[in-house]
C-alpha cells in the first residue's frame, strides 16, 4: 500500500475555528494504525494534482476571507472539481462547504462559488451558536460546535450529513450538512473528528481503501477514543 | 436636571449594591449594573464632572498588560490614574469603578484616566465618555462564539475611534486597523506601533502587513531577543517587565501612548527607562514564589495569547501545567494550536482539562496527570519542591479563571502584582 497523502486548502485562512486540526488528527489516528502519511499545504497556486490527496480539509475562512477566495477562483475551481471527480476524501466546514453550492447570496447579492454541488446558501443576520449541537447520521450520532448564520437549501434529490437531533444545522428541512460520496460538508466546526471517533473512523476507512488498503481499527486508539467519548459527554452536559 | 436627579439616584443605590456585594464576597461589577439599570445614561452624566483626560486601550490581547504599563509611566512622571486595574473592562466594570471612585473624582485628585476596554462595548462607552486618547492594539482570532469574525471586531474597533478626541495609537502591522483609521474619518491624530523587518507574521494578528516608515511611527526593532524602540532616529532599549515579542509590543504602544498623551513630555528614553523598571501585569509572566520553587503563571486568554506565549518562553522548566476552564465557552481554538515547543506536559487542570488532553493527545505531547483542581495542582508541586536545596521553575500557562485562583492560594488578590 502506498504512503497516504493528506492536504489543507489554504491551511491559514480557511481555518477560523481550528477545522484544519482534522488533519492532524487523521494523521494521528493513521499512524498510531501503522499507516505512513505525508501531509501538503494547498496555498493560491494549487500546483499540486488534486488526485494524489487521499483526505483534504477545506476548513472555514471569515467572510472577508470567503469572498477573496472566490473573487477569482479558477484554480480553485479545477482543483476542487478534480478532488471529487478523483474521489479524494474531502471535509469541507462552514464557509468551506459554502463555497462548494451553486449559489451563495449575501445582502441580497450573489457572491461567486464554486458551483459544483446543487444546493444554494444565504446568510442571515442571525448567527447560530450552538455548543453541543448533534446530528444523526448514517455512521451514528456525531456531536458538534456550530457558528455560522447561514441557511442552506439543498437541491432536489441531494442528501445531507444527516438529521439534527439538536441545533440548527442547515437551518432548514431539520438537517445538517451535505453529503456526497466521498465528500463530507458540515457546519459542525474544529476538531469534529477529534470529538467523533465514528466519523473520524468512516473518514479513515475511505482514505486507507483509496491508498490501496483495508483499514483495521486496533488497539493504539482506545486511548484517543476514550478522551474523545469524555469530550463529548463534557459538551453535552452543558448543552443549553 | 433630570439627569442629574437619575445620576444621583443611581450612585447611590449602585454604592448600596456594592456594599451588600461586598457583604458576600462579589462587588466587582454589582455596583455599575445597578446604575446603568436604572439610568443607562450613567457614564455619560458622569464625564460632565470627569475633567481629567482619559485614554481607552483596546484590543483582542495585551489590553491589562498595555494599561499597566501606561498606569506605570504616568505615574512616575506624577499623574494620579484611576485605572480599572482588576480587568472588569465592560460597561458594568467602568461605571462600578467610577461609582466607587466617584468623592475623588469630585475631589480632583486624579489626573488621568486609564481604562482598558472590551472590544464589545467599547463604541458604547467611547460615545458616553469621549475618551482623549486611545490605543488599539490589535485584532486577533477571539471568542469566535461571542464576537464571531475578526472582521466584526475590526468594525466595532473603527467605529469606536471616530468618538475619540485627540490621539490614536494604533498598531501599524494590522491590516485591518490600519485599513480602518486610514478609511474613518477621525478627529484624532493617528500615530503607529509596530515591528520593524519581516517577522511581523510572529505577531499572531489576523491580518499582519509590514510597518510602514514615518515621522509618526514608534518602531520595534528586533535582534537576538532584545528589542529597541525607535521614533525618527530615536532609539533606545526597550526591555519588557515580561519576557517575550507580545509584551515588548506592548511596552512599545505604552510608551507611544505616553508620548502622545502625558502632559510631561517625558523623553522616549526616560520612559523605556521606566518601563524596564515596572512590574508585569498580574498573572502575565509573573513569578511567584514559595521557598526554592518559583510559579511562573502566564495567563491565556485565548488562541493567539497561548501560541504567543508558547512561542516566547523556550527556557527549560522543572514542571509544565496547562490549565482550562469553562469560561472559554468552545474549546475547538485548543485544537489550533502549535504545541511543539512543549517537551511534555507534567499537569492538565481546570474543568475543561479533558479538552486539554486530548488536544495534547492528538499533537503527540506526553500529559502526566489531570488534576481539576489547580489548586490541587500547585500544593502538590510546592509540597515536592520548596524545601528543596536546589531552586526549581515550575511554567504554569492558565487561563484566566484558573490563574486568578494560582494566585488565590498565594494569597495574591485581583489586581495586585506579586
Amino acid at each position: 500500500m502506498r504512503v497516504i497523502k493528506l492536504g489543507a486548502v489554504y491551511p491559514v485562512d480557511f481555518n477560523l475555528n481550528a477545522d484544519v486540526a482534522n488533519i492532524q488528527i487523521i494523521r494521528r489516528r493513521l499512524e498510531l494504525c501503522g499507516y505512513q502519511v505525508t501531509v501538503e499545504h494547498i496555498d493560491s497556486d494549487f500546483s499540486i494534482s488534486a488526485g494524489e490527496f487521499d483526505f483534504v480539509v477545506i476548513g472555514s475562512p471569515s467572510s472577508s476571507g470567503l469572498a477573496e477566495a472566490l473573487a477569482d477562483a479558477k484554480k480553485f475551481k479545477t482543483f476542487a472539481g478534480e478532488l471529487i471527480e478523483e474521489k479524494s476524501v474531502v471535509l469541507a466546514v462552514s464557509n468551506g462547504l459554502h463555497a462548494f453550492g451553486s449559489i451563495v447570496t449575501q445582502d441580497g447579492h450573489v457572491m461567486p462559488s464554486l458551483d459544483l454541488f446543487d444546493f444554494q446558501t444565504t446568510f442571515g443576520a442571525k448567527q447560530h451558536v450552538t455548543i453541543a449541537a448533534e446530528v444523526s447520521t448514517e455512521f451514528g450520532s456525531v456531536i458538534g460546535i456550530e457558528n455560522h448564520n447561514a441557511r442552506i437549501a439543498l437541491g432536489k434529490g441531494r442528501s445531507p450529513l444527516g438529521k439534527v437531533l439538536f441545533g440548527v444545522g442547515n437551518n432548514a428541512a431539520g438537517v445538517e450538512g451535505y453529503l456526497d460520496e466521498n465528500f463530507f460538508g458540515t457546519h459542525y466546526h474544529g476538531p469534529v473528528l477529534a470529538l467523533n471517533d465514528n466519523l473520524a473512523n468512516e473518514i479513515l476507512s475511505r482514505i486507507v481503501e483509496r491508498a490501496g488498503g483495508k483499514f483495521e481499527p486496533g488497539g493504539n486508539l482506545s486511548r484517543l477514543d476514550s478522551l474523545s467519548k469524555e469530550a463529548r459527554l463534557h459538551l453535552l452536559k452543558r448543552r443549553v | 436636571m433630570f439627569d442629574q436627579v437619575m445620576f444621583w439616584v443611581s450612585r447611590k443605590l449602585g454604592q448600596l449594591a456594592e456594599f451588600a456585594g461586598s457583604k458576600v464576597g462579589n462587588a466587582s461589577v454589582i455596583g455599575g449594573r445597578v446604575a446603568l439599570k436604572i439610568f443607562p445614561r450613567f457614564l455619560q452624566q458622569a464625564r460632565k464632572k470627569i475633567d481629567f483626560p482619559i485614554i481607552f486601550v483596546m484590543g483582542s490581547n495585551g489590553k491589562t498588560t498595555t494599561s499597566k504599563y501606561v498606569v506605570d509611566l504616568a505615574e512616575a512622571q506624577g499623574e494620579v490614574v484611576l485605572n480599572n486595574n482588576s480587568g472588569s473592562n465592560m460597561t458594568t466594570g467602568i461605571a462600578s469603578l467610577v461609582i466607587s471612585a466617584w468623592r475623588e473624582i469630585l475631589n480632583k485628585k486624579y489626573t488621568l484616566g486609564v481604562f482598558e476596554i472590551d472590544e464589545g462595548y467599547a463604541e458604547t462607552m467611547a460615545k458616553d465618555l469621549l475618551p482623549e486618547h486611545a490605543a488599539v492594539l490589535n485584532v486577533q482570532i477571539d471568542q469566535i462564539y461571542r464576537l464571531h469574525e475578526p472582521e466584526r471586531v475590526a468594525d466595532m474597533f473603527s467605529r469606536t475611534m471616530s468618538y475619540v478626541q485627540k490621539n490614536i495609537i494604533v498598531n501599524g502591522n494590522d491590516e485591518m486597523l490600519v485599513s480602518a483609521v486610514e478609511k474613518s474619518p477621525l478627529k484624532a491624530s493617528v500615530s503607529y506601533f509596530g515591528l520593524d523587518g519581516d517577522s511581523y507574521s510572529e505577531l499572531g494578528l489576523f491580518r499582519p502587513i509590514r510597518l510602514r516608515q514615518g515621522n509618526d511611527v514608534f518602531s520595534v526593532q528586533k535582534s537576538d531577543g532584545n528589542f529597541k524602540i525607535s521614533l525618527d532616529k530615536d532609539s533606545h532599549d526597550l526591555v519588557p517587565p515580561s519576557s517575550g515579542l507580545h509584551f515588548a509590543m506592548n511596552g512599545a504602544a505604552a510608551i507611544a501612548v505616553a508620548t502622545r498623551s502625558l502632559a510631561s513630555n517625558a523623553s522616549i528614553q526616560l520612559l523605556a527607562d521606566t518601563l524596564a523598571k515596572s512590574k508585569p501585569a498580574f498573572g502575565r509572566g509573573e513569578s511567584i514564589t514559595s521557598g526554592s520553587a518559583q510559579f511562573d503563571v502566564i495567563l491565556f486568554k485565548n488562541r493567539s495569547s497561548l501560541q504567543l506565549n508558547l512561542n516566547s518562553v523556550r527556557t527549560p522548566a522543572t514542571t509544565i501545567v496547562l490549565a482550562f476552564d469553562e469560561y472559554s465557552q468552545d474549546p475547538s481554538w485548543l485544537f489550533a494550536i502549535d504545541y511543539s515547543s512543549l517537551p511534555k506536559v507534567d499537569y492538565v487542570s481546570g474543568e475543561k482539562a479533558d479538552f486539554l488532553e486530548l488536544a495534547l493527545e492528538y499533537a503527540g505531547i506526553p500529559v502526566g496527570k489531570r488534576i481539576e483542581s489547580i489548586k490541587d495542582v500547585v500544593q502538590e508541586i510546592e509540597t515536592k519542591y520548596k524545601d528543596l536545596p536546589n531552586p526549581s521553575l515550575h511554567r504554569m500557562y492558565l487561563d484566566y479563571d484558573q490563574m486568578i485562583a494560582t494566585r488565590d492560594y498565594f494569597g495574591l488578590k485581583i489586581g495586585k502584582t506579586s
